[in-house]
C-alpha cells in the first residue's frame, strides 16, 4: 500500500522549499518517490524510463514549487505533474520509434522491462508481457484510473481527492478501465477467467 | 444483497476495504452464487497481476533528484583556495574508512535505523575549528595555513574526477579512481597529514577499533556510523561540493554503501 497522506509537518515543509531550502524539498522527495515510481511506472512500463520520468516530475515540482497553492493537495500537484511527464515521455517514445522490443497488432512500439525467466516461468513471463500491452492500449483515462486504484493500491477516497473526482465518477472510471483491459485480454487470448 | 450490489462491492471486498458487516454479506452471497464468485475471482486475478506489475529500479530515486537539486543550489568551489587555508591548530579527524569489499550487497536506498559506532572510539588532540558557512557552501575559507601547500590542486568539475596518489608522512596511500585527462600530486606541508576524502575514493588508513567491526557495521546499511581516526580529512564530494572537514567528535557518515566499483564509500555528514 503505498503511502500518500499529507506528511505531518508538510505545510512548512513546502514553505521551506519554496524558500528554497533544498533538504526540505528532499523529505517531500523521499516521501513520495514510490508514489511517482509507480505512477510513471504505469505510463512508461520499465524500470528506466520510469526512473527517468520520476526524476524529471521531481525536478520539475522543485523547479515550480513557487507557483505551488495550497487550494490543492500537494500530492495532486506533483501526480499532474508526474502524469504530463509521463505522457509527454510516452508520446516522444512512440515519435522517435527507434527500437521496437515488441509490437502489438496497431504497430505500437513498447518498451518492455527484461524479464528474463527460467522455462518453467514461461506462462507466466507471457501473462507479463500480455498485461503490459493490454494497459498499453488503455487511452489516458483509463489508464490513470486503474493505474492509481490497482498498481498505487490507492482507496477510492484517495483517488477521489488526489485527481479531484467525485467518488461515484472514481469508481465508474476504475470499472471502465478493467472492463476494457479484460476485453483486451481475452482479444489477446490470455486467461484471467477462472475455468 | 443482490448479485448488482455485490459486483458494486467486489472491488472494496478484494481490497479489504469494506467493514466487517458488509465483507459478511458479500462473502455469504459468494458462496451461493456462482457467477458473482467467478467474478471475484477474475478481479482478484486482474489485481494482482497489476499489484505485481512494477518492477522497482535499482537506483534510489530520492538520491538521483536530491543530487540535481543540490548541483543547482550548491555550484562548485575550487580546491585550492580550501587547501591553501587550512588551520592546523586543530586537529580533527574524520574518517571516512573506505574498503574494498567484493560481495557486500548494494545500497538500496532505503533509509535504515541509525547506529552509532558502538565501541568505536574516537581520539582527538587540540581544538576543534568549526567550518563556518553552510554545510554546502565554504564560500570562505575560515583557515590560515602556516606553510602553504605547494601544489595547485585541481578545480572541482562537476563529474569530473581528479586522480590524486597521496603519499603521507606515515606513508598512508590514497588512491583516488577516475577517468581524468591529469593527474596531480598533493604534498602534505611538513608534519601535518591531509586526505582527500570522496565519496569515489579509495582510503586505506589506520582506523581505531576493530576492521571487522566497520565491516559489519557496513553490510548493515544504516544511516549513520561513527569511525574513528586521527587524522585531517578534506572531503571532497562528488561532482562539486567541497568541505573541509574539522570536528572534534566522532564523525557520522551519511551513508555507507558499495559503489558501482565494489568500493565501500562512507558519506559524510557535516552539521
Amino acid at each position: 500500500m503505498l503511502n500518500i497522506k499529507c506528511l505531518e509537518n508538510e505545510a512548512l515543509l513546502i514553505k521551506k522549499s519554496q524558500a528554497g531550502d533544498g533538504e526540505a524539498f528532499g523529505e517531500l522527495v523521499r516521501h513520495y518517490e514510490k508514489f511517482v515510481y509507480y505512477t510513471a511506472y504505469g505510463f512508461l512500463t520499465n524500470p528506466d524510463d520510469a526512473f527517468d520520468v520520476s526524476q524529471e516530475a521531481f525536478i520539475k515540482a522543485w523547479r515550480s514549487i513557487e507557483g505551488f497553492r495550497e487550494k490543492s493537495l500537494f500530492s495532486t500537484w506533483l501526480y499532474r505533474i508526474t502524469v504530463n511527464t509521463a505522457k509527454d515521455a510516452l508520446e516522444k517514445r512512440s515519435r522517435l520509434r527507434l527500437e521496437m522490443s515488441s509490437t502489438d497488432e496497431e504497430g505500437e512500439t513498447l518498451d518492455l522491462p527484461d524479464v528474463s525467466t527460467p522455462e518453467s516461468d514461461f506462462i507466466k513471463k507471457e501473462t507479463s508481457e500480455e498485461l503490459y500491452r493490454a494497459i498499453n492500449s488503455l487511452d489516458d483515462t483509463a489508464r490513470e484510473f486503474i493505474i492509481l486504484r490497482d498498481v498505487n493500491s490507492l482507496t477510492y477516497e484517495e483517488i477521489s481527492a488526489l485527481t479531484e473526482t467525485e467518488i461515484g465518477t472514481v469508481k465508474s472510471r476504475i470499472n471502465r478501465a478493467r472492463e476494457k483491459l479484460k476485453e483486451k485480454l481475452r482479444e489477446q487470448n490470455k486467461a484471467f477467467e477462472v475455468k | 444483497m443482490t448479485c448488482i450490489e455485490v459486483k458494486e462491492l467486489l472491488d472494496e471486498f478484494v481490497s479489504g476495504e469494506l467493514d466487517e458487516k458488509k465483507e459478511a454479506e458479500v462473502s455469504a452471497h459468494l458462496e451461493g452464487c456462482p457467477e458473482c464468485k467467478r467474478e471475484m475471482e477474475e478481479l482478484k486475478a486482474l489485481k494482482e497481476s497489476l499489484g505485481a506489475f512494477v518492477k522497482d529500479s535499482e537506483r534510489s530515486l530520492a538520491d538521483s533528484v536530491m543530487s540535481e537539486i543540490r548541483k543547482e543550489l550548491y555550484p562548485v568551489k575550487r580546491l585550492p583556495f580550501i587547501a591553501r587555508h587550512i588551520g592546523l591548530a586543530a586537529s580533527l579527524v574524520v574518517i571516512v574508512a573506505l574498503f574494498a569489499f567484493s560481495s557486500l550487497e548494494r545500497r538500496d536506498g532505503k533509509s535504515a535505523p541509525e547506529l552509532n559506532g558502538a565501541d568505536l572510539k574516537f581520539s582527538t588532540t587540540g581544538e576543534a575549528e568549526t567550518l563556518e558557512g553552510s554545510f554546502y557552501a565554504p564560500s570562505v575559507p575560515p583557515f590560515e595555513l602556516e606553510e602553504p601547500v605547494e601544489e595547485e590542486l585541481p578545480s572541482a568539475e562537476p563529474n569530473y574526477d581528479v586522480n590524486r596518489e597521496f603519499v603521507t608522512e606515515d606513508g598512508i596511500f590514497i588512491e583516488y579512481p577516475a577517468e581524468s585527462p591529469s593527474t596531480e600530486e598533493l604534498k602534505a606541508s611538513k608534519g601535518e597529514e591531509y586526505f582527500f576524502v570522496s565519496s569515489n575514493l579509495t582510503l586505506e588508513i589506520p582506523v581505531k577499533g576493530d576492521i571487522d567491526e566497520i565491516k559489519a557495521l557496513a553490510e548493515k546499511r544504516f544511516e549513520k556510523i561513527s569511525v574513528p581516526t586521527d587524522k585531517i580529512i578534506i572531503a571532497y564530494v562528488k561532482p562539486s561540493d567541497v568541505f573541509l572537514f574539522l570536528k572534534e567528535n566522532e564523525i557520522e557518515a551519511k551513508e555507507i554503501f558499495v559503489g558501482d566499483d565494489n568500493l565501500l564509500h562512507v558519506a559524510l555528514v557535516f552539521d
